[in-house]
């Protein structure tokens, strides 16, 4: 599905170096690491913000950089880290932004479209929520909503940056779960970074670790194994 | 004990004979509701009564004539040239509004100096008053008061406030003139011009009293959304009337200005026939500021006059001389056109 | 996607319209036949003073607090949108402020920038998109919002500072004149100015209708907008560029109106409680246009007691409302 073909990503100085790797439809993936290593650098490599100091990445065959931005945005959806919500945003409304690549220059919202928004909705279990406004659900609720909006959007990749970072944790349980769940039925291809490495080890996800200049593709690993490598800087 | 009976007695007869002295003693102002100016020992006693509240007095003793004098209206310029007491003057407001050529020249001659009123009274520059050696302040306290009273009497500098502005009357506000003799030991040359102007002023009138004249006249002009008008009891209405023009809003109560809509004025205009006092020199300088002029009935009708092809004469002269106002006045009326105006121009 | 409440308060307004229309054309200190009206119009007698009295001034003011009170409105909801700050308005790039500067010289310095009687007004106009293309070139440079805002800011202290000092060397009567444009003013206007007025006022509508799913999805964002595919750099200029225009041309032909722009689209969202752009459009210029021929119509109807300027009546209604935004935002 998509294919890192040697790069080194970074701003100035290059951060992270990897081999070839490869990822998976119908997985998730924990991209894990130290503060500071480059995680976030590496999203922002696969979404075209910041650009790859050497090698490519390929995403359905197709080199990154060949992409237009519209084509990019129906590849790879990204859910937001922190969504506080906004006032007289209602959830049905927000969650439908997911749409825009698909719709037409007015935004307007064919059948089809809706019948996706209610699809995702159902399986997140969120459809009691979509009359309220988005600022007066919970933050696990709203996590919830924001995985629906790039749900939605039906792109083969999703991509999510420490989305549980602000969740308690039943909430981040729950919500890797569903991830999982969804990545399996739908087949897409789920990369999202974060700190919950007994979480991630308990329900097997397969783990992107970078250490030490360098990314890696793991299978399965034992905390001690992960915490011995995040150790080396 | 007895000691101090007498005394309070003493006291009380030195009163009461300076009473009785008081009251035999004429004031030299017979028209100025606000001025009186009375002789005492060997100088003038000045008392100038606040306009809006009766109890309140400003009190001025003048031993001797001065030399430096600080003005900050130009109605006082006019009045200190008219005497010949240019001389006399150490400080103006700004240069850009004074009309009397030797003013003018004394200033730039850094004789005189400026004291940048950019905004108000209130924000002259104390520093550059005491650099001028100023002995009195002339003030005409348009927004109320002089905030800087205090802080200068304590720098002795006296500071006179001069209610010229305040005067309904023609004549009151001319006779001012006899603070300005006053102050620069000039009383006799202020009473003479006093009494030339008193005569002509009544000379003019007398001579208005004979046009009949039907035409309306409308005064003032649109700035920003109203049309600013003098009241019927204003100064300039009662000029109006004493002058034989027939004033739409001379009836209108009120000693200040009306605020009317341009409807109102499109109504009331139509059967106008004098214009005066736009406060533009050229009918295409009255368009520049309201293009909407020219929808005015009166436009491009009546005869329109103003001052301001020289404003500052008009501001420093026509307090002091209503008599040059009734001769232009006069002129106007009488369609005069070959007659010298003093300060009325037509408008074309 | 409109509820059906929604399209139910905008018929409601859209009804209110030619009322409030009617009012404001009625509330004049003259009592005026509907003849006259019908003649002004259709059968105009440069002669009859009442019909120039509708023509000349009436139809102009009503038409322009409409204009105004819709354009400002709408300006208003571009800038709070891109900027997501509920406190934001057409003026916070210094649009106005352009204009000002511009007018300020012409004024006060005797430098003629135009001759003609369209002098003024061009010349507020060009000061006005001046601005406006300045801050749309600074924007292409700029990557975050918050330096676009400062930059404004800093544009508006900066020709404030400079209007200041032509202010303080002005005479007399032209410090006077340029005050009184500050005041801003509804009854500049003539009726051959509405044509242009009203095509450039509806071009720039139809334009915001054409950009309502960028903003729909710039609430979320320029990020966020930017991963769902929206152009942000594009937006961003075709924004400005409708908000220079109808800031610009407003306070070309009005002076600076205050608070209208700011007040009003937080009013609309309030009341309409919807993000969706499409609702919020006809909501401002509806609320908006309303609000100031209301505002108007009551300044004249008190023209024989009182003569409130407009700006000091938009302000005396809109700054208790600022507050009470803020105590809600605080809350």
């Amino acid at each position: 599905m998509i294919q890192f073909e040697h790069i080194a990503i970074g701003y100035s100085d290059v951060l992270l170096r990897s081999a070839f790797i490869e990822l998976e439809a119908g997985k998730v993936y924990a991209l894990i690491g130290r503060n500071g290593i480059g995680k976030s650098t590496l999203l922002q490599s696969l979404t075209g913000m910041v650009p790859l100091k050497e090698g490519t990445i390929r995403l359905l065959n197709d080199s990154l950089e060949t992409l237009s931005r519209l084509e990019l945005v129906k590849r790879i959806a990204v859910v937001e880290s922190r969504f506080e919500g906004l006032e007289y945003l209602k959830v049905k409304d927000y969650i439908a932004l997911g749409r825009t690549p698909h719709t037409d220059a007015f935004g307007n919202l064919k059948q089809q479209d809706l019948a996706v928004i209610h699809e995702i909705a159902g399986a997140l279990g969120i459809l009691a929520l979509m009359d309220k406004f988005t600022d007066q659900i919970s933050d696990g609720e709203r996590q919830l909503c924001a995985v629906a909006r790039a749900f939605v959007q039906e792109t083969p990749m999703i991509i999510l940056d420490e989305p549980t970072a602000f969740l308690d944790y039943l909430n981040r349980k729950k919500l890797l779960t569903i991830l999982v769940e969804l990545a399996r039925d739908q087949q897409k291809c789920i990369l999202l970074s974060t700190h919950d490495l007994e979480l991630c080890i308990q329900e097997k996800v397969p783990m992107l670790l970078a250490s030490s200049g360098k990314l890696s593709l793991n299978e399965q690993l034992t905390l001690d194994e992960v915490l011995n490598e995040m150790s080396k800087y | 004990m007895i000691f101090l009976v007498l005394l309070l007695c003493a006291c009380q007869t030195g009163k009461r004979t300076e009473k009785s002295t008081q009251k035999s003693i004429a004031n030299y102002c017979r028209y100025s509701k606000y001025l009186s100016i009375k002789d005492s020992l060997g100088g003038y006693v000045v008392l100038i009564q606040h306009p809006d509240s009766k109890h309140r007095y400003y009190h001025l003793f003048i031993a001797q004539p001065t030399k430096r004098l600080s003005v900050l209206s130009s109605t006082h310029i006019g009045m200190l040239s008219a005497l010949h007491q240019e001389n006399a003057i150490v400080g103006i407001s700004d240069l850009r509004f004074v009309f009397s050529p030797l003013v003018r020249n004394r200033t730039l001659a850094k004789q005189i100096v400026q004291l940048d009123q950019a905004q108000s009274e209130q924000t002259i520059s104390v520093d550059k008053l005491l650099e001028s050696k100023t002995e009195y302040v002339v003030y005409s306290a348009f927004s109320g008061s002089f905030s800087n009273e205090e802080r200068l009497r304590k720098l002795g500098i006296q500071c006179i406030p001069d209610y010229d502005w305040r005067e309904e009357s023609a004549l009151g506000k001319a006779e001012w003139v006899l603070l300005f003799g006053a102050l620069t030991g000039k009383m006799q040359e202020a009473k003479h011009l006093f009494s030339t102007i008193e005569k002509a002023f009544q000379k003019e009138k007398i001579k208005l009293s004979s046009v009949h004249q039907p035409e309306r006249m409308i005064s003032g002009n649109v700035t920003g959304d109203f049309w600013y008008a003098p009241a019927g009891d204003s100064y300039m209405s009662q000029l109006y009337r004493e002058s034989g023009f027939h004033y739409i809003y001379q009836h209108v109560k009120g000693t200040g200005s009306l605020a009317y809509s341009m409807e109102k004025i499109m109504k009331d205009g139509q059967q106008v026939q004098i214009w005066m006092n736009p406060g533009f020199p050229t009918r295409s300088a009255i368009l520049g500021a309201n293009p909407k002029a020219k929808y005015l009935p009166f436009f491009s009708n009546a005869r329109i006059y103003c001052y301001t092809h020289n404003s500052n004469k008009y501001w420093e002269l026509s307090a002091l001389r209503p008599d040059w106002l009734l001769a232009d006045f006069h002129a106007i009326l009488t369609n005069n056109e070959g007659k010298k105006r003093y300060f009325y121009q037509e408008v074309r | 996607m409109k509820d059906r409440s929604l399209r139910l308060i905008v018929i409601c307004l859209l009804g209110l319209l030619p009322i409030a229309m009617y009012v404001h054309l009625m509330s004049g200190q003259i009592e005026l036949s509907y003849s006259s009206y019908w003649k002004a119009i259709f059968d105009f007698n440069n002669k009859d003073t009442y019909q120039v009295l509708i023509r000349e001034f009436r139809i102009p003011r009503m038409m322009m607090a409409l204009v105004a009170g819709a354009g400002l409105s709408l300006a208003g909801m571009l800038m709070q949108t891109l900027f997501k700050n509920p406190l934001a308005g057409p003026y916070v790039l210094g649009i106005n402020s352009g204009a000002s500067l511009l007018i300020a010289v012409s004024m006060m310095t005797g430098i003629q920038l135009f001759q003609s009687n369209f002098g003024l007004i061009g010349t507020a106009l060009i000061g006005a998109m001046g601005a406006g293309f300045l801050m749309m070139f600074v924007a292409q440079r700029l990557k975050s919002q918050i330096s676009l805002l400062l930059v404004g800011l800093m544009f508006g202290s900066f020709t404030a500072a400079l209007v200041s000092m032509i202010e303080s060397k002005a005479g007399a009567e032209s410090l006077k004149s340029f005050t009184m444009w500050s005041m801003g003013s509804l009854q500049q206007v003539t009726f051959e100015q509405l044509p242009i007025i009203l095509t450039l006022f509806i071009l720039s509508i139809a334009s915001v209708f054409l950009l309502v799913k960028p903003l729909n999805v710039l609430v979320l964002g320029e990020k966020s907008a930017s991963m769902l595919g929206i152009h942000i750099q594009r937006t961003r200029f075709l924004i400005l560029g409708i908000t220079a225009l109808l800031a610009g041309l407003i306070t070309a032909f009005c002076g600076p109106i205050a608070f209208v722009g700011m007040a009003i689209p937080n009013l609309t969202r309030m009341l309409f409680r919807t993000s969706n752009h499409a609702a919020l459009i006809w909501g401002n210029v509806l609320i908006g246009g309303l609000f100031l021929l209301g505002i108007d119509s009551i300044i004249q109807l008190l023209e024989g007691q009182l003569s409130i300027p407009l700006n000091a009546f938009t302000s005396l209604i809109g700054a208790p409302f600022v507050v009470f935004l803020l105590m809600r935002k605080i809350k």
